[in-house]
């Protein structure tokens, strides 16, 4: 059974489409990053799996559950921050964390616990408004652990930290997902994401481009660059190489997809051709550049244009 | 911050088993709202405003009044400190209620497991608490006032007249923190529904004032009559003394009999009629505000 599973789910604001169609499940220990540039749909996305967003259309299911009361016991097995970390401003990280334990129903002492494992137990009786965003991230990334969840979901936990706090955030999130917990993690950090997740599902105005394991997303689509001292020529002979597809020069460099057969067999061909390679290397695919092709070269970061 | 081997360290302790507090649905609701609440600095300025407020406002009625008040006299003013509960019990229902929305914690109380009905009742759950607070506040302020400058002659017992007294200031009150949760579940802005809350009463009494006068004019007692049932009036009809108690300043009822359309208005200032109205006017807005929250994503 899937933790999560999303048939079809779709969100209309009037007449803008801020999710469209999109299905997809996330299995049981997987690490599952869900990719977009801003505005892409994605928090929209989390806000329907997480009850608070009523879908326009599609159905989705938590742990097996998809009517309303089974969800709220399936969100009990669930933490979850969305957006920007969301805590009463007035009230100490402490306090807040005991408003969130009370509805989980765990005790002062696990409070104490997740402070810690965040590294926040020493401004832990400071007001959250005197927080920096990086700490502000802590605590929500605190709050989602408070009860041990069996799934842990998080929108841009990595937003405004710096080089340290991604690191730390990113330690804690592979702390959990090494003991078995399945991680839903919502990011616009391409190289956060292929470090830290197993599975992926990229989305680009509200529609799904593409799913599956982080590997064969970057490793499905295997490039050769090759460089000659005549470029035009190197370029005619690869264009006629049955094994390779879509050759065009980039970076001084013929760069073409490898469809079929080895390096070895590309370097006969194009000696046979009377072309002698300075470099022949076959490359794969950073999950960057496959988001950058699905997205129309929309940097992560970037909002998309409508 | 300290080191991240200790953190993961941590994160590897997590898998224990751990004992889960047994507590029930309600005993939740009312343990976060009150420690939202307590916690809150608007909070304690609208208590110390209301308690300062009707102290005075007791000892100076009774001490400053044109006729010797003795403790029959007395103790019938202390409920009338009802108006500024009234207020201050609104004024911390939108404080406590709408931020929820600008803030997103009510948002992540749902992401957290509560069931958004839950929510809802909770916010429930805390207006009632608030009510009882304002209410007791409002009564302890103005019997303290009155202990501290006692008036002359000997204390009385209650009456039934003070228990409706009492009522009629609950249900103003009702009317009060209904509107604003109303305006808070609507709104989703603190100030907001503070500001249109008092600008609708201060309007609605601007309006009821020239209605009547034009309604006395022309003879129209329906207009009166229906004035008389617009919530603001209806709030300050249950929070007026002289529907409970006969003045204790006779030259003060010859003038308000002589008032334009106070005959009128008179005619209408039954408890019961005002408490039905009180009580339907209450649960109207909460009804909108439920049927609002339940559509509308958080």
């Amino acid at each position: 059974m899937a933790v999560i599973e999303a048939r079809g789910l779709t969100k209309r604001y009037k007449e803008v489409v801020a999710v469209d169609d999109a299905s997809f499940a996330v299995e049981r220990g997987q690490v599952f990053g869900f990719l977009g540039p801003n505005g892409s749909g994605k928090t929209t996305t989390i806000g329907m799996l997480l009850g608070i967003v009523r879908p326009t259309a599609g159905s989705f299911s938590l742990f097996g559950a998809s009517t309303p009361g089974a969800l709220v016991a399936a969100r009990a097995r669930t933490g979850a921050t969305l957006e920007t970390p969301n805590f009463y401003p007035y009230m100490s990280g402490r306090d807040n964390l005991r408003i969130a334990a009370n509805v989980k129903r765990v005790g002062r002492a696990r409070i104490e616990e997740c402070l810690d494992i965040v590294g926040l137990r020493g401004r832990a009786k400071h007001r959250f408004k005197t927080y920096s965003l990086g700490m502000k991230q802590r605590l929500a990334l605190a709050a989602a652990m408070l009860a041990d969840p069996e799934l842990v979901v998080l929108d841009e936990p990595a937003n405004g930290l710096d080089p340290q706090g991604m690191r730390q955030i990113r330690r804690i999130i592979r702390g959990m997902a090494e003991r078995g917990k399945t991680i839903f993690l919502s990011s616009h950090l391409l190289w956060e994401v292929e470090r830290t997740c197993t599975h992926v599902s990229i989305i680009r105005r509200g529609r799904i481009m593409k799913t599956g394991a982080v590997s064969d997303i970057v490793g499905g689509d295997k490039h050769v660059v090759v460089k000659a001292d005549d470029i035009e020529r190197l370029l005619a002979v690869m264009d006629g190489y049955p094994g390779a597809s879509s050759a065009r020069i980039s970076n001084g460099a013929v760069v073409a997809r490898l469809d079929s057969g080895d390096l070895g067999t590309l370097s006969r061909y194009l000696s046979g051709h009377g072309v002698h390679p300075s470099h022949l290397a076959a490359e794969s695919k950073t999950l960057e550049e496959v988001f950058m092709e699905l997205t129309d070269g929309t940097p992560p970061g970037a909002a998309e244009a409508s | 911050m300290t080191g991240a081997r200790s953190h993961l360290g941590s994160v590897e302790a997590l898998g224990r088993d751990r004992p889960r507090r047994r507590s029930g649905l309600a005993g939740i609701l009312f343990r976060n709202e009150a420690l939202k609440a307590r916690k809150r600095p608007a909070f304690w300025v609208l208590t110390g405003l209301l308690m300062v407020f009707v102290a005075v406002a007791t000892v100076a009625t009774g001490r400053f009044s044109p006729v010797e008040m003795g403790w029959k006299t007395g103790w019938t003013m202390v409920p009338m400190g009802a108006n500024m509960g009234s207020m201050c019990f609104a004024l911390a229902v939108a404080l406590l209620f709408a931020p929820e929305f600008k803030w997103r914690t009510g948002r992540q109380g749902v992401i957290d497991g509560l069931a958004k009905e839950s929510f809802f009742a909770g916010k429930l759950l805390l207006s009632a608490v608030l009510a009882l607070w304002f209410a007791g506040l409002a009564w302890a302020a103005g019997a303290a006032g009155l202990l501290a400058f006692p008036p002359t002659g000997e204390m009385t017992a209650s009456t039934v007249a003070d228990l409706k007294a009492w009522a009629g200031m609950g249900l103003g009150m009702a009317v009060w923190g209904g509107s604003a949760f109303c305006l808070a579940a609507l709104t989703r802005g603190g100030a907001a529904t503070v500001g249109i809350l008092l600008g609708y009463y201060v309007v609605e009494g601007i309006a009821a004032s020239i209605g009547m006068f034009w309604a006395a004019m022309k003879g129209y007692d329906w207009l009166a009559k229906a004035i008389g049932y617009l919530p603001g009036r209806v709030a300050e009809g249950l929070s007026s003394r002289e529907l409970y108690y006969a003045s204790p300043l006779p030259a003060d009822a010859g003038l308000l009999a002589e008032s334009p359309g106070f005959a009128l208005l008179a005619e209408s200032r039954s408890f019961a009629l005002l408490a039905g109205a009180a009580a339907a006017y209450s649960l109207a807005f909460v009804a909108i505000s439920f049927v609002n929250f339940r559509k509308r994503d958080l």
